[in-house]
């Protein structure tokens, strides 16, 4: 029993449930206007989802159950731990940091140190690739979307915008 | 072939020339601007009214104030995204943004604070209201219908853009004024609800003339009343609210604004530089064509912050009145 | 007669040749490019128009809107980065597809349905526009409603076996179609008291972030050791006939969808897509193929896209009503010149409507020309290693999500679908269902609350009509022949495991 609920399936639908239930509570804080007399409000909908998703759950506990204590899954589905996700981790960080800094840094500066990070997490090593396409695809996407097409990519704050302001 | 006299006597022409037209605008230009690009922001989609209004009334701006204007639009939230934008830009006349009736309607909300946030540059349009009915509906003047929504209370069906919005404001306040009880219909793009009206699901349609003008022609649309003061030239026939005894003359009206804190020279320098765009020929004809003529919509930048203001009061008054705010 | 052999000759003059051909190369790279799209384009080419001859600018900006639509494809299919909304579903086949070493041939298929779509809504609507056009303004809400449940439903089609998983990545898109400030009655709904959430989920950042991003994330996590993976041929190849005929039904299926989707007011050629994508997993002989690269999921989408293009002009000409982004700019490039599309416009210059009728078919033919350059053009990034790759459609899908109303909220969006669509990937539940939820949860939601508003809450009105009822009924039908059909299959298993 107890490896059963170990289950990934399992440990999901009951976050998948609890976030339902949570939110649910948060549609009685939904302004409650009602100019017309109206029933279906605001809250109908979300609530008729967020009751059918706290019974899919609910379903897909019981039948991960079910088939565990009749031995259908092997073993091998459970969660696991692993220590190999320094990787994962360092992408996500790298990203966020990205779209963090783009405001203050502004696109063009920021893009080819992002770029040149990320290919080095990726893996590669070739220095000439690595120095050479950042730049290339950044001031590229510069070129095209403000020059030709007025997209405010952003600018950057400070000495960064001076530096943004020489190109766009 | 020139001989010196002639450069001296051409050179003096030209900076008497130059003198004048300086002295004819109405507003100094501010030292060093604008040194860069200008940004217009547009918080509906390219092709409406408000966004056709920027790019139409920019065209001739570029040259006037020699720099160029980027017009983008940031859609969504009516117009609290593209608000919080350009409050992160620097209140140094660079970002302009295009300020509607919404903003008026967001602050009563409590999502924007207009006072604060933005100092009024130029109103440029004064557009009309109008409603509209379905020629195979019972009733085909405006007399008709309130007899007929007398008659059948709460089944008339109204309809217009998004919840809270100007439209149901106006046509909320026709309804109290002529002491009738209808029911109205939100859609979020403007085109649905024409398609309502004329596929007869809907009842009543309000709506600028200037977008529905070809099914009017085409009596696919009956108006039957203009928000105005007067009976317009294009629609003779068309009673006006006045003569009818509701006082209500107010229609969308399109204006542009900076963040609060941009210098007052600067101001007023984009706004005398946008007063002759909006008198050039490129601007007038397309404010014909969109029927944008009928009424002189021009408000400097005084006048506009005032109107804001008593805008704003009525406005709160009938959203408290419909239920929306408390 | 006359009228046509008149506009033929206008089509057919050097100037306005040039303006399609510049036109739809124009458009197909704009829609290629993620962050840029056809309404931007056309917007920016209405002041340019104005110094041209009225139907040479019109003929211009049908020519960008016709490959714009396609455009997008190219690299939905090559990254799985949809450069054009229009173009999200065809990444759900096309990627894989091109992921198992064959982007040319979902290249070519894309362009080919497209290219085929386009055409036959332009026959279509130039030979019976006003008819159509009473048709399309006979749909009300509960039409609309039944349109949206019905491809909805299909979600149970596409989970495989995991049914239940299905269901509940459709009800998360579902609910983040909610979020913001609700159409009916502007109560702000999930927006925990912020801006940032006021202007709701748009599903360009959140398609991007939960399919190319997750992907990203989860390579990084492998670690690249199965990059070897290059794709081997990336010229694009067109479909040879006797691959075309195989997909013939699928083909014409799409393009009546696509066609009358395309029609009716205010539901544009990205909704057409995933209705016929839905149409085309429903009457499929092989349903649970979809989503792992197969003709079919190209081919329908592509022709739906292209024909709603089309069938969206015929609002906009008969009525003066766009049925989408692209056409709505398109009323701009009218009024520059003075006139209103609507049926005065159709009275009094028949010869400019059949101008742009011809020069929609003449586009769609160029299209096939620039989609083949565009898509060579594009496919030399799929040769690069994903070490390089990676970063760079990183960059894409940033630029892609902000160009989608500037703003870096788009942006931001992206990203935590990044993470949610990396944590489905990795607790094995379907992407597609939570992409198809959330780009019709609010056509479902609005048109049944309104409906039934317009309705006085009598659910009897609503549903009682001849069109929207026998949608819905068929739907009903549907979807408990396929719950029907998996616990059938499923019992079937245990029991021969059992025996």
């Amino acid at each position: 029993m107890l490896k059963a609920l170990l289950k990934s399936e399992v440990i999901i639908s009951a976050i998948c449930a609890a976030a339902a239930l949570y939110l649910f509570f948060e549609t009685q804080t939904f302004a409650n206007i009602d100019v017309y007399g109206g029933k279906l409000g605001s809250d109908f909908w979300p609530r008729l989802i967020l009751v059918s998703m706290m019974a899919l759950s609910a379903g897909l506990a019981y039948n991960t159950i079910k088939d565990v204590l009749k031995g259908k899954i092997p073993e091998a589905n459970n969660i696991k731990f692993s220590s190999a996700n320094i990787r994962f981790i360092a992408a996500v960080a790298l990203i966020a940091t990205y779209l963090g800094l783009l405001p203050v840094i502004g696109f063009l500066v920021l893009t080819p140190v992002m770029m040149i990070a990320f290919m080095y997490l990726l893996g590669e090593r070739s220095k000439a690739w690595i120095f050479s396409i950042p730049f290339v695809l950044t001031l590229g996407i510069v070129l095209v979307f403000t020059k030709l097409m007025y997209v405010p990519l952003p600018r950057g704050m400070g000495i960064f915008l001076k530096i943004s302001h020489l190109l766009y | 072939m020139l001989n010196k006299k002639s450069y001296v006597y051409l050179s003096l022409v030209f900076m008497v020339s130059l003198f004048i037209a300086f002295s004819v605008q109405a507003a100094e230009k501010p030292e060093g601007y604008p040194s860069q690009p200008i940004e217009v922001v547009v918080q509906y989609g390219a092709g409406g009214g408000s966004d056709n209004f920027v790019r139409n009334l920019m065209m001739p701006a570029r040259r006037i104030l020699g720099t160029a204007i980027n017009i983008t639009n940031m859609t969504g939230a009516a117009g609290v995204k593209a608000a919080n934008y350009v409050l992160n830009q620097p209140a140094d006349g660079y970002t302009i943004y295009n300020f509607s009736p919404e903003q008026l309607i967001n602050t009563a909300f409590g999502r924007q604070n207009y006072k604060e946030e933005f100092a009024p540059l130029v109103q440029v349009q004064q557009d009309m209201s109008m409603f509209y009915v379905n020629p195979k509906a019972e009733y085909q003047t405006v007399q008709e219908l309130i007899a007929y929504a007398k008659k059948n209370p709460g089944k008339v069906q109204f309809t217009g853009t998004t919840p809270a919005s100007p439209d149901e404001l106006i046509i909320m306040r026709f309804a109290k004024a002529a002491g009738i009880d209808v029911k109205y219909i939100p859609f979020d793009k403007a085109p649905k609800t024409h398609a309502a009206v004329l596929g007869g699901h809907l009842d009543v349609l309000h709506e600028e003339p200037g977008s529905v003008m070809s099914l009017i022609e085409a009596k696919k649309l009956i108006p039957i009343i203009v928000f105005n003061d007067k009976r317009l030239d294009k629609f003779p026939e068309v009673p006006c609210s006045v003569e009818l005894g509701y006082n209500l003359t107010t229609g969308r009206w399109r204006g542009l604004a900076v963040k609060k804190g941009t210098p007052q020279p600067i101001i007023d320098y984009i706004a005398a530089s946008l007063k002759k765009a909006y008198e050039k020929s490129s601007y007038q004809n397309y404010a014909k064509a969109a029927l944008l003529d009928q009424r002189y919509g021009w408000k400097d930048p005084a006048e506009f912050g005032k109107f804001w203001d008593t805008e704003y009061e009525s406005v709160k008054v009938v959203l408290k009145e419909l239920g929306y705010i408390k | 007669m006359e009228i046509w052999l008149a506009s033929l000759l206008n089509v057919f003059s050097p100037v306005a040749l040039m303006l399609i051909a510049g036109g739809a190369l124009a458009g197909v790279m704009l829609g290629a490019i993620p962050g840029l799209n056809s309404p931007m384009g056309t917007a920016l080419l209405i002041p340019f128009t104005f110094a041209m001859e009225p139907a040479n600018g019109l003929m211009l900006l049908t020519a960008v809107y016709c490959g714009g639509t396609f455009g997008g494809s190219i690299s939905a299919i090559l990254f799985n980065v949809p450069g054009a909304p229009e173009a999200s579903v065809t990444g759900f086949d096309g990627y894989p597809m091109a992921k198992s070493g064959k982007a040319g041939k979902a290249l070519g298929i894309a362009i080919m349905c497209s290219c085929l779509g386009g055409l036959f809504s332009v026959i279509v609507m130039s030979l019976i526009s006003p008819q159509l056009a009473s048709v399309a303004l006979s749909f009300s809400e509960p039409e609309y409603f039944a349109l949206a449940l019905a491809a909805l439903t299909l979600i149970a089609s596409l989970g495989g076996d995991k049914m239940i998983k299905a269901f509940i990545a459709g009800c998360i898109g579902l609910l983040a179609a909610t979020i913001g400030i609700d159409p009916m009655t502007s109560a702000e709904r999930f927006t925990f008291d912020g801006d940032a959430l006021m202007g709701g989920i748009n599903f360009i950042p959140a398609l991007i972030g939960a399919f190319a991003v997750g992907e990203i994330l989860m390579t990084a996590e492998a670690g690249l050791k199965k990059t070897g993976e290059a794709v081997t041929k990336v010229s694009t190849e067109l479909p040879k006939i006797i691959e075309l005929l195989k997909l013939k039904w699928t083909i014409l299926r799409s393009a009546v969808i696509g066609t009358m989707i395309g029609i009716l007011p205010g539901v544009g050629a990205t909704t057409a897509a995933f209705v016929g994508y839905s149409e085309a997993v429903r009457w499929s002989k092989h349903p649970r193929k979809f989503g792992t690269g197969i003709a079919e999921g190209i081919a329908a989408p592509e022709t739906c896209n292209n024909a709603a293009a089309g069938g969206a002009m015929v609002p906009l000409l008969t009525l003066g009503i766009p049925g989408s982004a692209t056409t709505a700019v398109i009323i701009g490039g009218f009024m520059v010149h003075g006139m209103q599309p609507g049926p005065m416009l159709f009275i009094n210059q028949p010869g400019l409507m059949y101008s742009l009728f011809i020069a929609m078919f003449v586009a769609n033919i160029f299209m096939l020309f620039s989609g083949m350059i565009v898509a060579k053009l594009f496919s030399n990034f799929r040769k690069i290693r994903y070490s390089i790759l990676g970063p760079c459609i990183f960059v894409f899908a940033t630029v892609g999500a902000f160009g989608i109303s500037n703003s870096m909220v788009d942006v931001w969006i992206m990203f935590a679908f990044g993470l949610i669509g990396y944590a489905m990937k990795k607790f094995d539940f379907p992407i597609a269902p939570l992409i198809i939820a959330l780009v019709l949860g609010e056509l479902a939601e609005i048109s049944l609350r309104r409906g039934m508003r317009m309705a006085d809450w009598d659910i009897s009105d609503f549903i009682f009509r001849p069109i929207g009822g026998t949608i819905l009924l068929l739907t009903l039908i549907t979807l408990l022949f396929t719950i029907y059909g998996k616990v059938k299959r499923k019992s079937k298993f245990v029991d021969s495991k059992t025996a």
